[in-house]
């Protein structure tokens, strides 16, 4: 086992977790940039702290399902855990936000979450400002924004 | 917030602890690269200390301690600090101890010749001035050597902080933490012909206040079981349990078997009950272990720890309490590790996952401009 491995131990069997919907596809079937770069990035194993899991076609839009390795205290404000796993959907015209969704059954409702028209899986809001400023220089790097999820003021 | 910092110098020790008041204590320093050797993946422990102190503008540390006088935790102290019993060592843009922490084996040992000489000599010059020193445990042999320099035990017992004792001068209040010391015991020492330096090291219990948070930190140096039997009994038949709950232990002797159990065991090491009883009862939830080491191997080719059994202990241990088990020369992986940092604050302890590197050049592209053809 690897050493980045290690760190991220899945901590449930793959059925356990949601299906964020649509049909797997070899990643490198991506058409969409940022769906492509992200998926690529993870698999050449440059981050330590996430790890890919697989890529899906979800009708016009592509995602890509990751475990991210989360920097949470031993006493988080939230149940948050060691290792979530988090699916990043893009959209072709890439006119929003790639949305991101725990997939995890319970993942606890925190304050800055995204209106859905279901509850789970829940959609985590990780971006304050508008999408066309973010996108200039927005980068694949989810997880930074995912660790807030563990502080007190989340 | 306090934060400690494991360096990454293969089976070798050196920790550094900053407080929220900004003092900071160094717990072993072992400078094991080889500069000459461009695979070495140790880091460069007097640059990332030099760097850091640069930073907060200062030569010095409130506090130094040896835990014992082994190579693995000494090398390079000589050439690293400004020590007072010598000119030679004074020489050079040198780093300032204001309080030396030593077991007192490292001032009775005798027969040292190398490293391990040169700290026994400031220990002892420091000792014998009265001043900028802590020795831990009163053995007999301590009391002769004072008695032979001509030096009143009475005189230096405020200098002398015995196991069982908080250290003073740190208090949870002014300085957000406070040691409790589990060993030396002075009885060990006054049974042993010869200094025993492993049983006879500094193991100390940390506990940091944090707003309402305590943090707990087992320091095990190189503690071997029966030392450990030894800290777990007599800690349970004074009561005092607390102190030996950890949320982060920075593991005995760099994952050797020999600090769980007599027997190394064919896939995994067999506790004794006493540290079982530390292990895995008194670690609490998502605790943090920290194996000081080499990466764990896949065989046994080596004798020398890590001990791939008694990894396999400690990472079950984590994965009961949903915890982590981290071996400094495979963080964050084991083609490049670095330093690792624990931060301690009103969540208690998280490892800084930090990453940085990598994205920006592989993901991020120019937006397109408006108005730009393509």
């Amino acid at each position: 086992m690897s050493s980045a491995a290690r760190h991220i131990a899945p901590e449930r069997m793959a059925s356990e977790f949601l299906s964020p919907g649509g049909e797997p596809i070899s990643p490198d079937a991506h058409r969409i940039e940022k769906a492509h770069d992200l998926a690529e990035f993870v698999r050449g194993g440059l981050h330590p702290w996430a790890q890919f899991v697989e890529s899906r076609l979800l009708n016009e839009q592509e995602v890509v399902v990751l475990d991210l390795s989360i920097e949470v205290g031993q006493m988080p404000a939230h149940p948050i855990l060691d290792t979530e796993r988090i699916a990043a959907i893009f959209d072709a015209t890439d006119e929003t936000y790639p949305e991101v969704l725990s997939l995890r059954p319970d993942f606890p409702r925190v304050l800055h979450l995204n209106a859905r028209p279901t509850e789970f899986p829940r959609s985590l809001c990780l971006y304050e400002e508008p999408y066309d400023e973010l996108k200039l220089r927005w980068t694949v790097n989810f997880r930074e924004g995912c660790v807030t999820y563990g502080s007190p003021s989340c | 917030m306090p934060k400690l910092t494991f360096f990454n110098l293969g089976n070798a020790d050196c920790t550094r602890i900053d407080l929220a008041n900004d003092d900071q204590l160094l717990f072993d320093y072992a400078a094991m690269r080889d500069a000459n050797d461009p695979s070495d993946k140790r880091c460069d422990l007097a640059a990332e200390l030099r760097r850091d102190l640069r930073a907060r503008g200062r030569q010095w540390y409130r506090v130094v301690g040896f835990t014992h006088l082994d190579r693995d935790h000494i090398c390079g102290s000589s050439e690293f600090f400004y020590l007072e019993h010598a000119q030679k060592y004074q020489e050079g843009p040198r780093i300032k101890i204001n309080e030396l922490w030593v077991p007192a084996a490292a001032i009775t040992e005798e027969g040292c010749e190398e490293e391990d000489r040169i700290i026994r000599a400031e220990a002892r010059y420091r000792l014998k001035k009265g001043k900028g020193i802590r020795v831990f445990s009163r053995p007999e042999a301590l009391k002769d050597w004072l008695e032979a320099e001509g030096i009143s035990f009475d005189e230096r017992k405020h200098l002398i902080t015995d196991a069982g004792q908080l250290v003073p001068a740190f208090t949870t209040l002014i300085d957000g933490v406070e040691f409790f010391v589990h060993s030396p015991f002075a009885a060990r020492q006054n049974e042993c012909e010869l200094v025993d330096r492993n049983g006879n090291c500094l193991v100390l219990h940390a506990t940091f206040v944090v707003g309402q948070q305590r943090t707990k930190v087992f320091l095990g140096a190189d503690a071997k079981y029966e030392s450990l039997v030894e800290i777990v009994n007599i800690t349970r038949f004074h009561q005092r349990e607390d102190r030996l709950e950890w949320d982060v232990m920075k593991i005995p002797h760099h994952s050797s078997y020999l600090s769980i159990g007599p027997e190394k065991g064919k896939d995994k090491t067999k506790p004794v009950p006493e540290t079982a009883y530390l292990y895995e009862d008194m670690g609490l939830d998502r605790a943090i272990m920290i194996s000081t080491s080499c990466p764990i191997p896949s065989n046994d080719e080596s004798n020398q720890p890590p001990h791939r059994q008694a990894a396999k202990y400690y990472q079950d241990c984590s994965a009961t309490r949903s915890g982590k088990y981290r071996v400094t020369m495979e963080h964050p992986r084991e083609s490049r590790p670095e330093p690792l940092v624990v931060e301690i604050d009103g969540t208690k302890a998280r490892i800084v996952e930090a990453f940085t590197g990598g994205i920006t050049s592989v993901v991020s592209r120019p937006a397109h401009r408006a108005g730009a053809n393509g």
